[in-house]
C-alpha cells in the first residue's frame, strides 16, 4: 500500500434509527480508538437502488455497492448496530500488507445462513459445492480498492439482485465466482460483547 | 449435520406436526436419520459425490496426488479416502508440493472421501463455470492464535501481524494448487517447521507475508 492512500470508516444508516445508532457507534468510535480516522455516512438510499425495495433491502444494497460510494482507498464498513472498543488498526495493516479483504467469520450455527429463504440456501449450497460453507460476517469488511474487489463486488450485487434479502448468501456465490483474498481475524472483532467490536445485532433495523 | 436434498417423498413430524417434503425439497434432520437416508438413496447432499466413480474421475484428474508428511513409508489410514484412492498419487515426507494440485496431509488426521472430493474440488476448478482457489484449509475450532503456541512464538506472530485474536487454521490436512504464491507460502512454512517452529504459528505467518486466495472452511 502507498503510504498516501486513503483510509477511512464508511457506515450504511437509513433511516432515523439507523442513523442514532450510527452516530453511537461513531462516538465509542473517537473514544475507544484514537487514531485519527476519516468518517463516512451514507445516509439516503443510492440512486442504483433498484425499484421497489424496503428500506431494509436499501441497506443490503448499499452495502453491496459501497466500492463504489466509499470514497477511501482502504475502507472499514461497520454495521451502524456496533460499538468500537478498542483498535482497529490490524484490519488496515493487513490491507496494506496486500489482503483483499478482512473479515471475521460468523457464529458458526449447525444451521448454516439461518435467515435466508430455502431456496436460497440451495442455491448457495449447489453453487459453492459446499454443504458447510463458513459464513463471513458483513457487519466487520475491511477492504482494498483494487481490480480484484471491483471484480467480486460487481458479482456481490449480481448475487445479491437473485434474491434480495440478506447479503451473506450473495457473498458467498460471489466468492466463489471472483475470489479474493480474506484475512480473517477472530470474533472479538465481531461479535456481542467483542473486546473489540461488540455487534449489537439488529439495533439499527426500523 | 448439514442440509440434506430428498430424493424421494418424505413426512416429517416437527414439533408434533406431520408435514410432507418432496423430491428436491431440502430438509434438516437429525444426524442418524440424515445418514440412513442417505444410504439408502432417498436423500443427497450437495458437493462432489464419492460414491459416483465418473465424479471421482472427473475431479481427480491428472495432477492430483497427497502428500503424506511424516518419515514412515506407509502403510498409511487410506481408508478414508474411499473411491479416490486409486486415483490419486502418494508421496511421503516434509511439508512440499511434489503435484500441480496437492492435498498436503497428516495421517494422524481422520479424513473422508467428501472431504477429500470438495477439497480438491474447490482447488483445481473442474465443476462447470467454478473459478478456483489457491489453496483450501479447515480452521482449527475455535482457537485464536493467543491460545496456542509458546509466548515466543505467539511473540513472533504478533509482532509480524499485530494481533493474536486472529483464528488458527488445521495444518493437518490442506489442499493446495501450485501457483508462484503457494509454492513460496509451503516452501516458508517447511522452512520453519525444519526449523523447529509452531506449525500453526508458523502457517499463520506464512499466509499472512503471502497472501493467496484461500477457501477457508468450518473445523471438521
Amino acid at each position: 500500500m502507498h503510504p498516501s492512500c486513503s483510509v477511512g470508516i464508511a457506515y450504511v444508516a437509513l433511516g432515523k434509527k439507523a442513523q442514532d445508532e450510527a452516530c453511537e457507534s461513531i462516538r465509542t468510535l473517537r473514544k475507544n480508538w484514537t487514531a485519527k480516522g476519516s468518517v463516512f455516512v451514507l445516509k439516503k438510499p443510492l440512486a442504483s437502488s433498484p425499484v421497489g425495495l424496503t428500506v431494509g433491502q436499501q441497506a443490503h444494497w448499499a452495502k453491496t455497492c459501497v466500492n463504489l460510494w466509499s470514497p477511501y482507498d482502504y475502507t472499514l464498513l461497520l454495521d451502524a448496530d456496533t460499538r468500537i472498543r478498542g483498535s482497529l488498526f490490524v484490519g488496515f495493516r493487513a490491507l496494506r500488507q496486500g489482503w483483499d479483504l478482512v473479515m471475521v467469520p460468523s457464529v458458526v450455527r449447525a444451521d448454516v445462513l439461518w435467515t435466508h429463504s430455502q431456496h436460497e440456501k440451495e442455491v448457495t449450497f449447489l453453487d459453492t459445492g459446499l454443504s458447510k460453507p463458513l459464513v463471513l460476517n458483513t457487519g466487520v469488511l475491511f477492504f482494498a480498492k483494487t481490480p480484484r474487489t471491483k471484480k467480486f463486488f460487481e458479482q456481490w450485487r449480481v448475487e445479491w439482485l437473485r434474491f434480495k434479502g440478506w447479503d451473506q448468501g450473495a457473498f458467498l456465490r460471489a466468492l466463489k465466482r471472483a475470489p479474493v483474498t480474506i484475512w480473517l481475524l477472530g470474533s472479538p472483532f465481531n461479535s456481542p460483547s467483542g473486546e473489540v467490536v461488540d455487534h449489537l445485532f439488529g439495533r439499527a433495523r426500523a | 449435520m448439514p442440509y440434506i436434498r430428498l430424493t424421494a417423498v418424505k413426512h416429517i413430524r416437527r414439533a408434533g406436526i406431520q408435514k410432507t417434503y418432496h423430491k428436491g425439497d431440502w430438509v434438516k434432520v437429525g444426524k442418524q436419520t440424515a445418514l440412513a437416508w442417505l444410504s439408502d438413496g432417498t436423500a443427497e447432499v450437495p458437493g462432489p459425490d464419492p460414491t459416483k466413480a465418473e465424479v471421482v474421475k472427473e475431479l481427480l484428474g491428472p495432477g492430483c496426488g497427497v502428500r503424506v508428511l511424516g518419515k514412515g513409508t506407509g502403510p498409511w489410514p487410506t481408508r478414508g479416502f474411499g473411491g479416490c484412492l486409486k486415483l490419486l498419487k502418494f508421496s511421503n515426507g516434509s511439508v512440499a508440493l511434489p503435484y500441480p494440485y496437492t492435498m498436503i496431509w497428516d495421517p494422524t488426521s481422520t479424513i473422508t472421501p467428501r472431504q477429500v472430493l470438495i477439497g480438491f474440488s474447490q482447488i483445481t476448478g473442474r465443476e462447470k463455470g467454478a473459478l478456483s482457489w489457491e489453496m483450501v484449509a479447515r480452521l482449527a475450532g475455535h482457537h485464536l492464535a493467543r491460545d496456542v503456541g509458546t509466548k515466543a512464538e505467539q511473540a513472533k506472530t504478533e509482532a509480524l501481524i499485530g494481533d493474536l485474536r486472529i483464528p488458527v487454521y488445521d495444518t493437518r490436512v490442506l489442499w493446495v494448487r501450485k501457483t508462484e504464491k503457494t509454492e513460496k507460502l509451503i516452501r516458508r512454512w517447511a522452512i520453519s517447521v525444519r526449523a523447529g517452529e509452531d506449525k500453526a504459528h508458523a502457517f499463520l505467518r506464512a499466509l499472512y507475508t503471502e497472501g493467496v486466495l484461500l477457501c477457508t472452511l468450518p473445523a471438521a
